[in-house]
């Protein structure tokens, strides 16, 4: 055939294949008329047009966790495929049957092709060593197993019919005892696998069917482990990054790839029945930020069963968009929100969080034990998950929040010495009992709702305290800061409002006590986000003091606040004018060593370095290191926020070494001295975050960055400049790994805060809006840039507040 | 990974490359390579289970890493995908006529293909047979010889493969269809459609 007679063939078919099938024998009359080589060419051609359909149905390059499409009726040994089950991390599983019974479904598990290594067909081996020593009427039995012609490993086992254990229990709108009861029968299995050595390590409802008859069958041990003795004949098989998990269901040990034991599995029985009794998991890993997903599983503390089930939640699951509201939860339940909370609160609750232990050896010591709590429970017997909590709190309670119980009651006694009349004093002091008592009994170290509730408590002591105002205006203030001190704003607000108040009516005359409660107000509004409102307090205190002609340095936190809030506000003229009359006045009445001129030194510097000049910043803050050093030692964490600063005008100065060592150095103490948790640490996290993501380290800085965001969104308003920083950095992180979709939202959202917090010229807003003009440069679509581009040309504004 | 000299080399190449200047693309190609390989690896190396990577992807950011930050039109990111197309297919066909070659006595068998890109290949077809195919059906249809390139190759969709060749997506499609009833037969009548020894 001739090139030009190829090309008439190809163009009849081409024609034809764009015709409808009805009308295509019509066409080709037409279009080849007698030419009855051509058509006949044409028809051979058109009979390919299935077969086509399956050449070359992907890329060269496959695709990295994709599996070839399995038509049905392909041959796996003796058997025949009848259906695709589902894929896994290995291979897939197959529905089957064999070639000589048709009547009996097998599921045969097959290797992927590309996967034939050693380690994989280990596995396997492994596997079916494992099922071959489980014989229960609840384990999905082994029957067979084989090698395919092209050398893949496979087995064959009993095919379940039936649901997921979630999706059963939905579907037959289960009463919570009726979850409970199956939950209990699920024990059973595993038990006896534990028994006979062997840990299950990826259970999850996929793998927990129940069948028609509700029974469970417990499916899947292609990732279980062999304990002890047996294990060096094997090889240890947890390890090594070939192992597979599913990382909803995962246990803190096994993300940290510590040791696997049956505690891992008692892990996962406790995220199950979360999951069964709640609709979800104790952390929502679809809802989870790239890289945050290792430290949700070993840091984060779950929400109480209870509580969780009067929350509405969206997340996006493996399902898709998935929405939880309280009537949604309880509607296959208890049939109501509150009848469901109130069956949920207490004993389940215990039971559920004690499964869930982040440490391995403070769970329950076997799944029979967590099975017998249950009973226990379900027969209306004390369980044991709630036996010694009130001991094992106050222990633990008291080394914890000693500071707060400390500050409390360093207030009440205080108070109580001054008070004259001696039946009044007695009554002082055992409502202040009370309130530290109500503290000490409602607090739970593992739970942060708890601290709240303790915090209520002590402020309904507090209404009730109601004999002395002083006392009462300075505990507001005191639980006001404490309240700030665990991040919540709202709440210190309100008490630090209440204190103002009670002073205002009581003791109008002490204007010192007024400008400081009005100061403290002021803080409350520059902590929210509202530095107009801030500055207006602040303001008014500073205003107070100048008035009573206070030269004292005690007004110098009142002058430093305002200033903050200039800064924040990008007057960065008056801010610094500000810092610096606190400095001199410091210096003037302390001396230069004091450690408060550490304090002022570093405030200045933090505001030259907002108006872009690190090299003049860099000296005040090395002063404030030798005075902090001096006064407080090198491992103070007053040292470590100025090691924080200087890393970053370091950095400023394009000295990344020298910044990442002092990043760390700050860390290392702040880590130390605040609790990995903590917003200052989750803040030099960020600045170490940013600085690897600029060397171009982008697994490390997702792991701080993402972090550090967790942090900073619990522990800072959402509308904090900190907030939109960090979730800026993580859209810039995204964008360093090509992810444009994802970093989009995140530079659009983060900027946006940083722009209503901290104004346009603000330093870290004017990075942020760079970051966007960056990623619509480098998507191609410039014209999304275009108003970025217009805000970077404009002048910075008036800077507010320098008009009264 | 591309240092800032190779960054702009790439660049360079590339701006060459499409004004027609054909030898950039034997250039372009060991540092596309390269590139590919570090990023494939970067992925593999870093666990992130359930985390699927597409082919498309892969380019996507070998393209970003090479270019860095300089400012890409559409076109040229397209016409990138199209190089690269081209250099997969080059690799793929060299190696496997390279183990044809090994198989019958020439010399000592090339490391498999997986392992000198880093990224699983799947490929049930006899390249060499799909490779002379091709040049066959580009001779008097090369439009459809160039989609399959494209899309095969390169891992590209049809609306990418629609901007390189300035054509509809939907003629894409058909030409597509064409072009693999064509080839299918091709390789069907000389008996070489089957797969290639597993590696």
């Amino acid at each position: 055939m001739t090139a030009t007679r190829q090309q008439q063939v190809l163009e009849v078919l081409d024609a034809t294949l764009a015709s409808p099938p009805m009308e295509r024998s019509e066409f080709l009359d037409q279009a080849c008329g007698d030419d009855e080589e051509l058509r006949r060419e044409v028809e051979s051609l058109l009979e390919l047009e299935d077969d086509a359909d399956e050449f070359l149905p992907r890329p060269a390059m496959a695709s990295l966790t994709d599996t070839q499409p399995l038509e049905k009726g392909l041959r796996i040994g003796p058997y025949r495929v009848v259906e695709l089950l589902g894929r896994g991390g290995m291979g897939a599983v197959y529905r089957a049957t064999r070639q000589d019974d048709f009547e009996k479904d097998v599921a045969i598990k097959l290797v992927q092709r590309d996967l034939i290594k050693e380690a994989v067909v280990r596995r396997f081996l492994n596997e079916r060593q494992i099922l071959a020593r489980l014989e229960h009427p609840s384990i999905a039995q082994l029957l067979d197993g084989g090698t395919t012609e092209d050398g893949r490993p496979y087995l064959v086992m009993e095919y379940v019919h039936g649901e997921p254990i979630d999706e059963y229990c939905d579907d037959h709108a289960l009463s919570v005892r009726q979850r409970l009861k199956l939950f209990v029968k699920v024990c059973s299995p595993l038990a006896f696998a534990h028994r006979n050595l062997v840990v299950h390590r990826d259970l999850k409802p996929g793998n927990i069917l129940i069948t028609d008859e509700g029974e469970p069958k417990l499916l899947d041990f292609g990732i279980a482990k062999l304990l002890a003795s047996e294990e060096a004949m094997l090889g240890d098989l947890t390890q090594g990054s070939e192992q597979p998990m599913t990382p909803r269901y995962a246990s803190p040990e096994q993300v940290k790839r510590q040791p696997i034991t049956t505690a891992s599995d008692i892990h996962a029985l406790g995220s199950l029945l979360y999951k069964l009794l709640t609709g979800r998991l104790p952390c929502e890993l679809e809802s989870c930020r790239f890289g945050e997903i290792p430290w949700r599983i070993c840091e984060q503390e779950p929400t109480r069963p209870s509580v969780a089930v009067g929350r509405e939640e969206k997340a996006k699951t493996t399902a898709g968009m998935r929405h939880w509201t309280p009537e949604s939860v309880s509607r296959t339940r208890e049939g109501d929100p509150k009848r469901l909370r109130r069956r949920l609160a207490g004993d389940v609750d215990a039971i559920v969080l004690k499964a869930l232990r982040k440490e391995p050896h403070r769970r329950y010591g076997s799944v029979e034990q967590l099975a017998a709590d249950i009973q226990r429970h379900l027969d209306g017997l004390p369980v044991e998950a709630r036996r010694g909590t009130t001991l094992y709190r106050a222990g633990k309670l008291l080394r914890r929040y000693r500071w707060t119980v400390a500050a409390v009651l360093t207030v009440l006694l205080a108070a109580g010495v001054f008070l004259v009349r001696e039946r009044q004093r007695i009554e002082t002091e055992r409502r202040s009992l009370q309130v530290l008592r109500g503290l000490v009994n409602t607090l739970d170290p593992d739970r942060r709702d708890d601290l709240t509730e303790a915090l209520e408590n002590a402020r309904r002591e507090l209404e009730v305290l109601d004999a002395d105002p002083d006392l009462r205006s300075e505990l507001a203030a005191t639980l006001g800061r404490i309240y700030l001190k665990h991040g919540d704003t709202e709440q210190a607000h309100e008490l630090w409002s209440e204190s103002l108040e009670i002073w205002r009516q009581q003791r109008p005359n002490d204007l010192s006590g007024l400008a400081a409660r009005i100061n403290n107000v002021g803080v409350s509004y520059l902590h929210q986000g509202d530095y107009a409102t801030a500055e207006k307090h602040l303001r008014e205190a500073l205003k107070l003091r100048d008035e009573l002609g206070d030269e004292s340095p005690d007004i110098v936190p009142n002058m430093n606040n305002l200033a903050t809030t200039l800064l924040y506000r990008g007057a960065y003229t008056e801010a610094e004018e500000l810092y610096r009359r606190g400095l001199n006045l410091r210096i003037r009445t302390l001396g230069r060593e004091d450690p408060t001129v550490a304090s002022s030194l570093r405030s200045l510097a933090t505001v030259i370095f907002a108006r872009g000049d690190p090299v003049a910043a860099e000296p005040l803050l090395r002063e404030a290191f030798q005075i902090r050093v001096a006064a407080f030692g090198d491992r103070h964490s007053e040292v470590a926020a100025v090691l924080d600063l200087l890393g970053s005008v370091r950095f400023a100065q394009g000295d990344p070494l020298e910044a990442e060592d002092l990043y760390d150095e700050a860390l290392r103490i702040r880590r130390k001295r605040l609790g990995d948790d903590s917003s200052a640490v989750a803040w030099t996290e960020r600045n170490l975050g940013v600085l690897l993501l600029a060397e171009g380290d982008l697994a490390s800085a997702s792991v701080l960055l993402s972090r550090a965001s967790s942090i900073l969104l619990r522990t800072k308003p959402l509308t904090d400049w900190r907030n939109g920083a960090v979730t800026s950095d993580l859209g810039a992180l995204y964008k360093a790994a090509g992810r444009f979709v994802e970093a989009e939202p995140c530079l659009l959202e983060g900027y946006l805060v940083l722009h209503d917090a901290r104004g346009e010229q603000a330093i870290y807003t004017r990075e942020a809006r760079r970051r966007i003009l960056e990623l619509y440069e480098a998507w191609g679509r410039p014209e999304m840039a275009a108003p970025f581009r217009m805000l970077a040309q404009q002048k910075e504004r008036a800077a507010p507040g320098s008009s009264p | 990974m591309a240092g800032a000299n190779s960054r702009r080399e790439v660049t360079q190449l590339l701006d060459a490359w499409s004004a027609g200047d054909g030898r950039a693309l034997d250039q372009l190609m060991p540092l596309v390579i390269g590139d590919l390989r570090a990023l494939a690896r970067g992925y593999l190396g870093r666990e992130s289970p359930g985390h699927t990577l597409e082919p498309t992807a892969l380019v996507h950011e070998a393209y970003l890493k090479l270019a860095g930050r300089r400012k890409v039109r559409l076109e040229s990111r397209v016409q990138f995908f199209a190089v690269l197309a081209q250099t997969m297919r080059r690799i793929l066909v060299d190696h496997a006529r390279r183990k044809r070659a090994a198989r019958h006595g020439g010399g000592a068998p090339p490391v498999p293909i997986e392992e000198a890109l880093g990224l699983p290949v799947e490929v049930d077809v006899d390249l060499v047979a799909l490779d002379d195919s091709l040049k066959g059906l580009a001779t008097f249809a090369p439009r459809q010889a160039e989609a399959v390139q494209l899309s095969y190759f390169g891992g590209l969709t049809f609306e990418e493969i629609a901007l390189v060749q300035e054509v509809s997506p939907a003629t894409v499609k058909r030409d597509l269809k064409t072009a693999k009833i064509w080839l299918l037969r091709e390789l069907r009548r000389e008996g070489r459609l089957g797969g290639e020894d597993p590696a």
